[in-house]
């Protein structure tokens, strides 16, 4: 696997990514090309809030 | 800071054998001796010769009742002069800039009027106000700051390896620097701690207010079919993240928070699928005739509808149709007595009352079949995303109230038992 470049901060890249994908389900559930159920939300956020926590552990090891 | 209340620069005189606190006092100072923040309450008991303890306890009641003490001790801090020691001001002193921004932000908070969140607004500091939520976050603070402060007094170093640690072991640097007379400085006097304090629980206050105003206005948009336009913000907002990390700028994490502020109530909005679409505002509709009720019914996107069919020609026997759809607010259908309502009302979070037959929460519904008799009926269809639909044999203006004011508070009084065996009779007809 490819090392992840020193420079780049692991926990705003996986927060970034995580914040895009949100306002993308927003926008396509807006459009009405998705149906997404009530309940989604809160799961859909802990598992973002899990992955940018773990990414940050990463990046704070890196360091 | 100019203020510097426990860093005596000037020797201290020597003492009378009758101290500062038992002498009488021409003028009011800022105690120099007597002091646990900035000296006031040491002040005002050696000006009035009380005991120094009743004057704090005075300004803690006063704190907690309505916020005044707290103004009261910060705006005596900015215009009281230090004693030197003497019994007279110091020279030239000059409240520093944070304590008269300080005081003046607690002066604003504790007067009535728009100077706090909408919740607030008209009522000032008061139970349950701002002033707990400044009070509890000040104290954490104040107590984070203090625990750090003496970390770094038993050679802690006061810094954890971020920026924050640093400025602490600066300010302790400071205090150290001011100290003249050659003894060890304290780190972080009490002052200044509670000051940072104060400032850092404004900030957070203020934060909050803002954070809710801001989810406010991206569930309203997305309410009102504008959420694509909140979607396209937050995926900037995450690009934009993603941009600085990829240069490795660790500076702009904080937009991780504005991102989940418009996130959060967007997306719960549209999950839920609340729209409010339509027009805002009150409506009234009188029909004269069942034939003039429009067969799409009347909808509304937020305010109040006030559909009033006691004027209608009901015949014995016959139904009319009615069918209404609200965003948010309240629909209130009025009919006379006679009538038997024929109810499939659903409000995905709200309160539905047809004829004192009440149900309310989430996906409350309202669903009869009464038996078909002589009795004119009415079928009513009817949803709401959130608010009330109110079915009453009365006037419109015993649910909205004679301004058309709409609230809690009025809704429960469309709860009627009397009405619902005035339903039940009409139905049995």
């Amino acid at each position: 696997m490819t090392p992840i470049p020193e420079r780049i901060d692991l926990t705003s890249l996986v927060a970034g990514v995580a914040i895009c994908i949100l306002g993308a389900v927003i926008l396509l559930q807006e459009e009405g090309t998705i149906a997404l159920e009530a309940g989604w939300l809160l799961s859909a956020v802990a598992a973002a809030a899990g992955v940018v926590l773990v990414a940050s552990g990463m990046g704070a090891r890196r360091r | 800071m100019n203020n510097t209340p426990d860093t005596p620069d000037t020797p201290k005189p020597p003492q009378s054998p009758n101290s500062e606190d038992d002498r009488p006092r021409r003028r009011l100072l800022r105690s120099r001796d007597d002091r646990m923040l900035a000296g006031v309450a040491g002040g005002i008991a050696a000006h009035l010769s009380v005991d120094p303890t009743l004057v704090r306890v005075g300004f803690v009641a006063a704190t907690l009742f309505g916020g005044l003490g707290l103004a009261a001790y910060l705006v005596l801090a900015v215009v009281t002069p230090n004693d030197d020691g003497t019994g007279s001001p110091v020279e030239g002193e000059r409240p520093s800039a944070w304590l008269v921004a300080v005081a003046a932000i607690a002066v604003l908070a504790i007067l009535p009027g728009p100077f706090w969140g909408p919740a607030h607004w008209g009522s000032g500091w008061f139970w349950g106000g701002s002033l707990w939520l400044l009070l509890i976050v000040g104290g954490a603070v104040w107590l984070f700051l203090t625990m750090r402060d003496r970390r770094a007094d038993h050679g802690g170093g006061g810094g954890d390896g971020d920026g924050d640690g640093d400025e602490i072991g600066s300010a302790t640097e400071e205090t150290q620097a001011m100290d003249a007379s050659g003894k060890p400085a304290r780190r972080g006097d009490g002052w200044s701690r509670l000051l940072r304090a104060l400032a850092i629980a404004v900030l957070v206050v203020v934060g909050l207010n803002v954070a809710a105003a801001v989810a406010g206005i991206s569930a309203w948009a997305t309410a009102t079919g504008h959420g694509a336009i909140v979607a396209g913000i937050v995926i900037a907002i995450g690009a934009a993240l993603v941009g600085t990390a990829l240069i490795g700028d660790r500076r702009w994490r904080w937009l991780i928070v504005p991102a989940l502020v418009l996130a959060l109530p967007a997306g719960a909005i549209a999950a839920a699928d609340i729209r409010f679409d339509g027009d805002v505002g009150e409506r009234e509709y009188t029909p004269a005739s069942a034939a003039s009720i429009p067969a799409e019914g009347y909808s509304l996107g937020v305010g109040q509808m006030t559909v009033d069919l006691r004027q209608l020609p009901w015949r014995p026997g016959r139904s009319v149709a009615l069918r209404t759809e609200m965003g948010l607010g309240q629909t209130v259908v009025a009919v006379p007595e006679r009538v038997c309502v024929d109810p499939d009302a659903t409000a995905s979070a709200g309160e539905i009352v047809v004829r004192g037959a009440r149900s309310s929460g989430i996906d409350a519904e309202q669903v009869d079949s009464p038996p078909e008799g002589r009795a004119p009926r009415l079928l009513l269809d009817s949803e709401i995303d959130a608010g009330q639909i109110a079915v009453t044999d009365g006037p419109p203006e015993a649910v909205t109230g004679e301004e058309h004011r709409f609230g809690p508070d009025r809704w429960h009084q469309a709860d009627d038992p009397a009405e619902r065996a005035r339903a039940q009779r009409a139905c049995e007809r």
